[in-house]
């Protein structure tokens, strides 16, 4: 048979030999190899950009501050947002507001003196992508939230 | 019949196969190795990222409740946290309150009925990663201003866990050798003592309080073999007295001591 057939036994010899080698090979790999080194996942030195996905400018009378900060505490109750209205310094003329969610945040500042408020509506990971119509739909009920304050006006960039 | 000569080809063939196999199976083996690695390493950075650095637990009389919420709403004002507080759904009178900064997550919840706070203080990792580790005390100004917040309210105890025993038991193992160290201890120092069983009786809890401190364990049933965690706590209002410190430094020696003396556990404590 061997004899018969040489060149079919020499490749049946090559691939079993091929395979006992893999099985050796890969067992000595495990127990006594270095592993290659492992890139670190690095942080990148420079942040990744997080470009605001909406810009928004409201505009009030400055003596209806506390009416706009009621209204973006309800519009944050309303979609989950944890929320931060906070003067920046003792003067009271800038206040730092941010909205938190783990999927979609707003940050901005309220200025007193002017009454606008500018707001950025951001995904909150750098790499998120959040669809634009869940910005839009929320924006929506905040439009119609600030609407509700006499004079005020509501605009919205992409 | 084969020739010598054929014989030899064969015999190259089958080690030319073993050679080339053991080249390609030691990469092959290598890399596998190496994706294991990185996999596992992977996880335990996920697992950092997403367990707490430091948590806090304070008690205040239920009535209390809006003076807490009002002290909470101050702290992250000051630190410039978004802050959110949710009562959870009927039936369950509990809150679930959340702090985020974009480095700093603090979660938790309190619970009106038993006038429990906890809250946990962890990395933000739904922000990018920056580029220099938050420094750990970051957390610890954090915490301790939190702590300082909620300690202007009258009836405010935080409860701090100082130490923690680790009780290794061996299949011989039985509730009982869990039940006497710990009432001896606490008989000796004339401090509360109080076991109650609860999970369909399955599982055994015991408290020892004393004036300014308690320690807690429990133990269930169970087919595998586990650990056991006694819990070493000071309770204070405002700052730990150095008595009750001491004290509870000297229950965990003796306890230890009490324990070291079975022959189905191993007594460690936790660093």
């Amino acid at each position: 048979m061997l004899a018969k057939r040489p060149k079919l036994f020499m490749t049946v010899f090559l691939f079993l030999g091929g395979c006992i080698g893999i099985l050796f090979g890969c067992g000595l790999a495990l127990f006594i190899g270095k592993t290659l080194p492992i890139e670190k996942s690095t942080t990148p030195v420079t942040p990744l950009p997080n470009l605001a996905i909406r810009n928004i400018t409201v505009t009030i009378d400055p003596k209806l501050k506390d009416e706009l900060f009621a209204r973006l505490e309800n519009f944050a109750d309303e979609w989950r947002y944890a929320v931060l209205i906070a003067p920046t310094n003792s003067s009271e003329i800038e206040y730092i507001v941010k909205l938190y969610r783990v999927d979609m945040k707003m940050t901005g500042s309220y200025y007193a003196d002017t009454g606008v408020l500018e707001l950025g509506f951001y995904n909150t990971r750098a790499i998120g992508q959040n669809p634009e119509r869940y910005f839009d739909d929320e924006l929506k009920d905040l439009k119609s939230l600030i609407s509700e304050i006499p004079n005020s006006t509501f605009s919205v960039k992409k | 019949m084969l020739t010598i000569r054929t014989r030899f080809v064969m015999i190259g063939f089958l080690l030319l196969g073993v050679l080339s196999g053991l080249f390609l199976g030691y990469k092959g083996g290598i890399v596998i190795k190496t994706a294991g690695k990185e996999m596992l390493q992977n996880a335990r950075q996920n697992s950092e990222d997403g367990s707490p650095v430091t948590s806090i637990s304070i008690t205040v009389q239920a009535d209390e409740q809006d003076l807490l919420f009002d002290q909470l709403r101050h702290f992250a004002q000051k630190n410039f946290f978004a802050i959110r507080i949710i009562r959870r759904l009927e039936p369950s009178s509990a809150y679930d309150i959340e702090m985020w900064r974009e480095d700093v997550h603090i979660g938790g919840s309190f619970h009106l009925d038993s006038g429990e706070l906890g809250l946990a203080f962890l990395r933000n990792h739904f922000e990018q990663r920056p580029p220099q580790p938050i420094p750990l005390a970051v957390f610890d100004d954090v915490r301790n201003d939190l702590q300082s917040f909620v300690s202007e309210i009258p009836s405010a105890t935080t409860t701090e866990k100082r130490h923690t025993l680790v009780i290794t038991t061996n299949k011989d193992w039985r509730n009982e050798e869990l039940l006497e160290p710990m009432k001896a201890l606490a008989e000796k120092h004339s401090l509360e003592y109080e076991f109650s069983f609860y999970g369909s009786d399955q599982c055994l809890l015991i408290d020892i309080h004393g004036e300014g401190y308690h320690i807690t364990t429990h133990d269930c049933e169970r087919d595998t073999l586990e650990d056991i965690n006694i819990d070493f706590y000071l309770d204070y209002h405002k700052n730990p007295t150095a008595q009750s410190e001491e004290k509870l430094d000297t229950l965990l020696d003796e306890l230890r001591g009490l324990f070291g003396n079975s022959d189905n556990a191993t007594v460690n404590e936790e660093p």
